[in-house]
């Protein structure tokens, strides 16, 4: 169940990801796109996820697309430890598709995910519309997803629990001049039920343990800016920056910076540099003095920081694709004394042909 | 133990960027101008796979979500 609440949270991306590409593309046309990554770190934890993805130009103004991802995980880090419980292993598979229209010069999205594993299961649609305006130099979109979450624990029949995710968000693309393209996005997500980890305990100090407790609702605000320039005639910088509320406490600011340089008419360079640093969840402690309403030992509702980078090479060819990365990341953690810190290195690459 | 709504003033400063942001895009790019926005480097909407798996590994190991749309621009580049 590690890995679901990501997929309780993504189920918004269909709806409003880029659906320009159904005026690009003439009937027939579509591509394969192939990836795998590799997530290692030093608390003993590796994910492999591997995702397919594939898509099609209809002869009416539509593009369909569906993939499949999956994840192998394997841990034994300091949670699993303290929980007394052995290293796991587990997969987890999902399944969605999607169908983009172009209708009335708008853009249409209507998409589907599903996602299982041994004690998890969900179900997520997304919608969204879109719509460029100013010639071609403002684009408008809105986007709407509901998941339902199914969840329960190894080994015990009668714990069922659900959680209902409602998202919606609204973005803005603007051309800000002929080298420039600048963005906001606003996301804002309501959660209710079950949003602990039943395999989780929180610890006392008189040396007892209890289950975590989470509120039963959560309400979440993003916002990202964004801006796209070109430097001269090879190289692009992407810088973004997102502030994240919510209502458990939690407030986040995440920056990033990219360099893309054209080595050549097919060859890209991309060396980017990412830093993120959150505040803590009111209610979370490392270990608590006496039993509260609400606790919480998860240490990604603690305060911490982390920062990375990386290097991409990608090689563009007339039908294929192909891109190679890696990326290393430091965590700190500042109120978990069971893990100060954890480097983490993530490499991957994919491969894309076009038809 | 407090669990607040900390939504009302992020709303109030998130309409006040939007409207900024609006009123002072008003050149308009010809599609002759638009070289550099056709790029490659310059699709906001980028490696979609990549960015999948990306926000794959941030959301599971940070408590942050969202904030990742606005894809187009209107750049001819998606």
């Amino acid at each position: 169940m590690r890995l679901q609440l990501i997929a309780a949270l993504v189920v918004l991306l269909p709806a409003t990801g880029a659906t320009a590409q159904v005026d690009d593309r003439e009937s027939g046309e579509g591509k394969l796109d192939s990836e795998v990554a590799l997530y290692a770190d030093d608390d003993a934890t590796t994910v492999i996820t591997t995702l397919v993805a594939a898509d099609l130009r209809l002869p009416a103004p539509v593009v369909v697309d569906a993939h499949a991802l999956i994840d192998a995980v394997s841990s034994a880090s300091v949670d699993v430890v303290s929980a007394a419980t052995p290293r796991w292993t587990e997969n987890r598979i999902e399944l969605g598709a999607k169908a983009q229209a172009r209708l009335a010069r708008l853009d249409l999205v209507l998409g589907y995910v599903s996602s299982g594993e041994n004690d998890w299961r969900s179900h997520g649609i997304a919608l969204g519309v879109g719509k460029d305006l100013a010639d071609d130099n403002t684009t408008i979109r809105a986007g709407y997803g509901y998941t339902t979450n199914r969840i329960g624990r190894a080994r015990d029949p009668v714990f069922e629990k659900t959680l209902d995710v409602h998202g919606a968000e609204l973005s803005l693309a603007q051309v800000i001049g002929p080298s420039t393209l600048a963005s906001l996005a606003y996301t804002v997500q309501r959660s209710d039920g079950y949003h602990a980890s039943p395999y989780r305990y929180v610890m006392t100090t008189g040396g007892g343990a209890g289950p975590e407790v989470h509120p039963s609702g959560r309400t979440r605000h993003a916002i990202t800016g964004r801006l796209l320039r070109a430097l001269g005639p090879t190289t692009t910088v992407d810088a973004s920056y997102r502030a994240y509320v919510d209502g458990w406490g939690v407030s986040s600011h995440t920056a990033q910076l990219a360099l893309t340089r054209e080595l050549g008419d097919a060859l890209d360079l991309r060396v980017r540099a990412r830093g993120y640093y959150q505040d803590a969840a009111d209610f979370y402690q490392e270990s608590y003095a006496a039993p509260m309403r609400y606790m919480s030992a998860d240490r990604e509702l603690s305060t911490f920081w982390d920062a990375g980078g990386g290097l991409k090479l990608a090689w563009y060819g007339e039908a294929i694709e192909i891109g190679v990365k890696i990326d290393g990341s430091y965590y700190r953690f500042l109120d978990f004394g069971r893990l100060g810190g954890r480097v983490a290195v993530v490499t991957g690459g994919g491969i894309t042909w076009r038809w | 133990m407090v669990v607040a709504n900390r939504g009302g003033p992020f709303m109030r400063d998130l309409i006040v960027v939007l409207a900024l942001l609006c009123a002072s895009a008003c050149a308009r790019v010809k599609p002759h101008q638009r070289q550099d926005l056709a790029r490659r480097s310059m699709d906001p909407a980028g490696d979609a796979g990549e960015r999948k798996l990306d926000g794959h590994v941030e959301e599971y190991r940070e408590g942050s979500m969202g904030g990742t749309g606005a894809g187009g621009g209107g750049c001819g580049c998606n």
